[in-house]
């Protein structure tokens, strides 16, 4: 055997057979749920189990549509998902470089402070936050969880700017306050091409915690007009059994928009947008 | 300079706006209507729809008050519920499991009815054994009024049974028995019957009790000493015979891991053509297998003609806690509404729960539904016995949910003896009762 197939060989073993394999226990959940979200309610407990539906349909799909208002529900997910998205976006570009690029007192307590909020999980500030919506009349209202989202994911998008500011050099900045341009304009106009990618990834985690939030939904939220997807799901769950084809629609259905996402953000996370934008 | 004048006059601005919203009035003006929130604790789109349409009937009806209707998930409620006991939130009626009665009694957020009767119109017509049922959960306090509740019941296949010549269900466990050796296929993987390994309780418990009628007790848990009689001998007897189903591949290697959907999964497939579990899984029968393929029968008795089943467990509407001072004349005028034998009626054909308010009995939709009058046959039959599970011990949820899981599946894997298991189950209902008496 050749060195050239030696390699080969051992990549085969060592990387593609693992990383199949991971893909396979990955990606198997995916599949399964589309599995059943095609199955009729009897082919669904078939044994011995069918790997893939004998007559597919979209019946709970159109069921989700049309009987239980999933349409709503999706609104209302975007809604909040999306203000959160741009409110964490803006605010933690202009958070990122204070923290990045100042030296001011309180500097510490601040950084402190923002890594505090992240230690403290959602169940313990359900209460109180509950009480604070209720007495503002943000109940059974969706401006409560883009409040809440906006703040949860703000110190750790804060942070992630943070760290992409201080990746960038002070210099292109400079050369823009010096060719006459704003501060403000130098981190629109400047800065945020170059951190483009960045700022698409702040603004992904960002949606995907605001779309996916389920405890502050749970508290805030009590009328069905303003339930949001994980809160509808949680619908098929009965006292008595449990819908699984149309609870495996709804997660195909929730699931879209984030793959969406990804496969578009994709090519922005690549990095290399900095490189050369200083010369000499 | 002036621009960060500018941001400053902006963000002082904001902050008071926010400080302003705030504060919000209490005052109402007088003559409107006052309003009562209820909450119903297990959504779906039959009850949605029942609960709308009473509410917007009710609201026409009166000009007192305005009733609101809020369903929850099931899933949810008990947080919902939780967080709005601390919050002092709650809502002014609410429908229970009978399962958070207890937990909620304790948090002091229910209000205890008994000096309250008078003011629900068809109190009296509330089925006694029901009703005594709940008494005995908070020591002869009522905390709700039971609307609705499931039988455990057999439900079998009848174009299994006709392929296989058997003429009718078994009626008692002998013949139950010998109907499992009979059937039981493993190269083919088909069985008589399917056993649920996981939350076994309900359907283990029956074959325990009815196996020993109840030991003498009539469906108590405690001899006259106040022991538990799990620990007695005919009790390690009963179990051996059930777990050797398993043991002795009588039902498929699965059942060790059922729970209720793989109890359903394999009836509704054909891996199994009996199986027992309570009246709230007809409409997933009827999806799986369509209607007229199978049927419901009574549960198995033992050679003296006695069978035992879990203690009837309604779901229950309750009225909260909101303060000695609270008026609550709103609060019952619901909970009248909501037992009538009328809207009662309609709401249990609805989501195919059987009445508590024995008036619906009258009713034709009642009359005519042959799996009815099996499930009410039981309260009138001598030859019935509830098993008066322990649901005043706070553990007890805990106990036969997790501990009963682990065991029996100890059990059935041949790592515990059955006089064991019994005997560590009978410590523990020991031990709880104790500390409740201690309580008490």
């Amino acid at each position: 055997m050749n060195a050239k197939t030696k390699i080969v060989c051992r990549q085969f073993i060592f990387l593609i057979i693992p990383l199949f394999v991971f893909l396979v226990v990955t990606l198997f959940p995916f599949y399964w749920i589309l599995n059943t979200s095609l199955k009729g309610s009897r082919e669904i407990f078939n044994i011995p189990i069918k790997y893939w539906p004998s007559h597919p349909s979209f019946e709970n799909y159109t069921y989700l549509f049309r009987n239980l208002g999933f349409n709503t529900y999706f609104r209302n997910s975007a809604v909040v998902s999306v203000s959160t998205t741009l409110l964490v976006a803006f605010l933690s570009l202009l958070g990122g470089y204070a923290m990045s690029r100042y030296k001011f007192r309180g500097k510490s307590a601040v950084y402190v402070l923002l890594l505090v909020t992240q230690m403290l999980p959602a169940v313990v500030l359900m209460i109180p936050l509950f009480r604070t919506m209720n007495y503002l009349g943000l109940i059974n209202n969706l401006l409560s969880l883009i409040l809440i989202c906006t703040c949860t994911n703000l110190p750790f998008c804060i942070f992630l700017m943070m760290g992409y500011f201080n990746a960038i050099p002070k210099g292109l900045e400079e050369a823009a306050r010096i060719d006459g341009c704003s501060l403000l304009g130098a981190i629109f106009r400047i800065l945020l091409p170059a951190m483009s990618p960045s700022i698409v990834a702040t603004g992904a985690y960002a949606f995907i915690n605001s779309w996916n939030v389920y405890v502050y939904a749970i508290a805030f939220i009590t009328d069905k007009k303003w339930y949001t997807l994980p809160l509808a799901l949680n619908v098929f769950q009965g006292e008595f059994g449990t819908e699984y084809g149309q609870l495996a629609a709804g997660c195909v259905i929730s699931l879209i928009p984030v793959i969406i996402i990804f496969a578009f953000i994709q090519k922005h996370l690549s990095g290399g947008s900095t490189a050369g934008a200083v010369k000499g | 300079m002036k621009m960060k004048r500018i941001l400053t006059m902006l963000s002082v601005l904001c902050i008071a706006g926010i400080s302003l919203t705030a504060c919000k009035g209490n005052g109402k003006p007088s003559g409107e209507r006052k309003t009562i929130n209820f909450w119903y604790h297990s959504a779906d789109t039959v009850t949605d729809s029942y609960f709308k349409n009473l509410f917007e009937k009710l609201n026409k009806e009166q000009d007192k008050y305005t009733f609101v209707y809020t369903s929850f998930a099931f899933a949810d409620f008990q947080d919902k519920f939780q967080m709005a006991v601390t919050t002092n939130t709650l809502p002014d009626v609410v429908s229970l499991g009978f399962n958070n009665i207890t937990t909620f009694v304790a948090q002091k957020s229910l209000l205890p009815l008994n000096d309250y009767t008078s003011q629900i119109a068809d109190f009296d017509k509330i089925d006694k054994s029901l009703l005594s049922g709940i008494k005995e959960l908070n020591k002869g306090t009522i905390y709700g009024i039971p609307f609705a509740y499931n039988q455990e019941v057999a439900w079998y296949n009848t174009g299994a049974f006709k392929d296989k010549g058997i003429n009718k269900a078994p009626a008692t466990q002998s013949e139950f028995l010998e109907l499992c050796k009979k059937y039981a296929d493993r190269k083919n993987g088909k069985y008589f019957y399917s056993m649920r390994g996981v939350r076994p309780y309900d359907s283990m418990l029956a074959w325990l009790f009815t196996y020993t009628d109840g030991d003498g007790y009539k469906g108590s848990w405690f001899n006259t000493e106040g022991k538990c009689i799990l620990r007695d001998d005919p009790f390690a007897e009963a179990l051996d015979t059930y777990a050797n189903l398993y043991k002795k591949n009588l039902v498929s290697g699965n059942s060790i891991n059922n729970n209720f959907s793989e109890v359903v999964a394999e009836f509704g497939s054909g891996v199994s053509m009996y199986i027992i579990h309570n009246s709230s899984s007809e409409p997933t029968h009827r999806k799986n297998l369509g209607e007229g393929n199978f049927e419901a029968a009574r549960v198995l008795a033992n050679d003296k003609g006695h069978y035992f089943a879990s203690g009837l467990q309604p779901n229950v509407y309750c009225v909260t806690n909101l303060g000695g001072k609270h008026d609550y004349t709103g609060a019952f005028m619901l909970l009248s509404y909501l037992t009538n034998a009328e809207n009662e009626g309609e709401m249990c054909h609805a989501v195919g729960r059987i009445p508590c308010n024995v008036d619906v009995t009258n009713q034709d939709w009642y009359k005519n539904n042959k799996n009815m009058m099996l499930y009410a046959s039981y309260l009138t039959d001598p030859d019935y016995f509830q098993i008066q599970n322990p649901y005043w011990l706070s553990d007890f949820s805990t106990f036969i949910t997790d501990t009963m899981t682990a065991d029996f599946q100890a059990v059935l894997l041949g790592k515990i003896t059955s006089k064991a298991c019994l005997e560590k189950w009978a410590d523990m209902i020991d031990q709880y009762q104790t500390e409740y008496l201690q309580e008490k």
